[in-house]
């Protein structure tokens, strides 16, 4: 009767156990997706994640395949990407990068790449203001074009200037 | 933390046997000068020029310029980090070749800038005109790369500029000036009914060929910090800055920094100098809020009443100061800001790339995009031909006749940012 009574007390414990085991597995991997999804909704404003606007191919070809940056290619002048990127600000991207970065004036270099946001929110101000303040330096500038005549070294120094200066504000990321 | 400043006035210089500073004449053995230079196996070879205020020479392009000194006692060397070690720099006493400088120049990449004229309307827009500049041409190795070149010919630079400075070590100065800054607690004392002022020092720090050095540092990768200003005497800040010539601080401007000379100058009289807050200029944004937020917290913690804030740069920079200007001010602290303008050919376009109505006391350099002409000179040291291709210059600015006509912007220090320039409108 004992022993029957011991088997039967072991066989609830042994069932009750197994429940709660169970429960804690499956709490637990609830847990585990729980946390995999708030990371997943995290992963596109994870540090690092951004978007490059450029018209120099040097960045293009460095960062295209680089799956941190997205990249937007601009067969175009530097003041197609100062366009580009006021477009994007519109829609509600944010500026991360100065769009007059660097010495080199806007009507000396041909070349310019601006980093923003990876995603969109509601329209940043601050970076429409400087936005808006670069093109405005821009159109400046060019109203006293320069007619220089470059040479393919000049060209590639150009390009290397604004790689450089990028990558300064890649490394700080 | 006090320094003595003893200088020995230079005007001469002239190629001799043996190097040595004589009745205020730079000696320089060339071929010493040569050797030094050709350590660094980075360069081909090297032509070292004079240059003499009068002289009927151009430079360019000029790369930086640096005022010989030696540290004579006290802790440290001069340019510490970089070619001196590590240590404390800014008391004691160091002697200094006032009126002596070297100047680096070289084509790092295609385009290039940075005029000094010796003579004519060039030379009054720069205060180097009015030095006996020794100049060294370098030549790099084949396929050496952008940032060896720019690193190499820095270097060179600042190990000429020190091997002058030794020249110095056992002479009497001809006279002698002495800076101390109190600790704040001791500044508290001493003057009471004083306004406590700051220096809110801008560094250029944006990448390749647009950097600045603290110890050694690379003031991009440094948060907002405070120097006393004597350590900037004693070479703390050096310039790896090659890019917009006007208004670019020069290693010489650092260590001659007028701001902090004009502070020093009022200091237990109409105000009391606390010190100097350096920041930078990246062109990360984050970074910008982050520096200028600093330079905030600490201009309260320093329970400041005013700042003077000088800048290094165009476009991105003007962000900085703005940044810088605005937060100050918000935390009930009077601004002044310096810095130059690029207003257009007929100075009526907007000066800067941002504003705000915080920056309602204003210092300016002048406009970096009026049109000069400059005649032809003898001699040019370096290379004519980049005339066409230099910041501020255009096409056809090179003349047949080797005059130029290209905007200020050209001229080594014509519109500096820290108002360290020979005219005025004054």
């Amino acid at each position: 009767m004992k022993e029957s009574l011991r088997s039967i007390t072991e066989q609830k414990a042994f069932a009750f156990c197994s429940f709660f085991s169970l429960n804690l597995i499956f709490l637990l991997n609830l847990s585990i997706i729980v946390i995999c999804y708030k990371n997943l909704l995290k992963k596109s404003k994870r540090k690092g994640f951004d978007m490059i606007i450029t018209n120099n191919d040097w960045v293009y070809e460095k960062y295209k395949n680089c799956s941190n940056h997205n990249m937007f290619f601009i067969e175009g002048s530097y003041k197609d990407v100062l366009i580009k990127t006021r477009d994007k600000i519109h829609e509600g991207y944010e500026l991360l990068t100065h769009p007059l970065s660097s010495s080199l004036k806007p009507n000396e270099t041909p070349f310019k790449s601006i980093i923003i946001s990876e995603n969109k929110d509601k329209l940043n101000m601050d970076s429409l203001i400087i936005i808006e303040n670069s093109i405005m330096s821009w159109e400046k500038f060019n109203n006293e074009k320069l007619k220089l005549n470059f040479t393919k070294q000049i060209i590639e120094d150009f390009k290397l200037i604004d790689l450089t200066v990028l990558e300064s504000a890649l490394n700080k990321k | 933390m006090k320094l003595e400043l003893g200088y020995i006035y230079i005007k001469d210089i002239q190629f001799a046997e043996k190097s040595k500073v004589e009745n205020g004449t730079l000696y320089v053995n060339k071929e010493e000068i040569k050797a030094l230079v050709m350590e660094d196996q980075n360069f081909k070879s090297v032509e070292v020029e004079l240059a003499k205020p009068g002289d009927s020479t151009r430079i360019m392009p000029v790369k930086d310029v640096i005022e010989p000194r030696v540290k004579v006692e006290g802790p440290g060397g001069i340019f510490p980090g970089m070619v001196s070690k590590v240590q404390t720099v800014g008391s004691g006493k160091t002697h200094v070749l006032k009126g002596a400088a070297v100047i680096t120049t070289g084509k790092i990449v295609g385009f290039q800038e940075g005029i000094i004229d010796m003579t004519g309307t060039g030379a009054e827009y720069t205060p180097f005109s009015k030095l006996n500049n020794l100049v060294l041409v370098c030549q790099p190795v084949e396929g050496l790369k952008q940032h060896e070149h720019e690193k190499a010919l820095r270097f060179a630079g600042y190990k000429i500029a020190i091997h002058l400075g030794e020249l110095a070590r056992t002479l009497v100065p001809d006279e002698s000036e002495v800076f101390e800054t109190p600790t704040v607690k001791e500044g508290f004392k001493l003057y009471p009914e004083l306004p406590r002022v700051a220096y809110v020092l801008m560094l250029q720090s944006q990448g390749l060929m647009h950097d600045t050095y603290v110890y050694g540092v690379d003031a991009k990768q440094s948060l907002t910090t405070m120097l006393y200003p004597t350590e900037i005497m004693d070479g703390a800040i050096v310039s790896g800055n090659c890019v917009s010539a006007c208004d670019k601080n020069t290693t010489y401007h650092h260590i001659n920094n007028p701001v902090i000379h004009d502070l020093f100058s009022e200091h237990g009289k109409t105000l009391n100098f606390v010190g100097v807050i350096i920041t930078n200029e990246n062109v990360y944004l984050a970074d910008k809020e982050r520096s200028s937020d600093w330079s905030a917290k600490l201009a309260e913690f320093l329970g400041l009443d005013g700042v003077i804030i000088s800048q290094e740069g165009f476009g991105n920079p003007d962000t900085d100061l703005i940044m810088n200007c605005k937060k100050i001010e918000a935390k009930g602290i009077k601004t002044v800001i310096i810095t130059d303008e690029y207003a257009g050919r007929d100075g009526s376009s907007q000066s800067l790339a941002d504003a705000d109505v915080s920056a309602n006391a204003v210092v300016t350099g002048g406009n970096a995009n009026e049109v000069i002409n400059l005649p032809a000179l003898e001699k040019v040291i370096g290379y004519t031909s980049v005339a066409d291709i230099i910041a501020g210059g255009f096409s056809g600015s090179l003349h047949e006749d080797g005059s130029i006509t290209a905007e200020l912007q050209v001229i080594t220090g014509a519109t500096n940012e820290m108002g360290f320039n020979k005219l005025s409108a004054r």
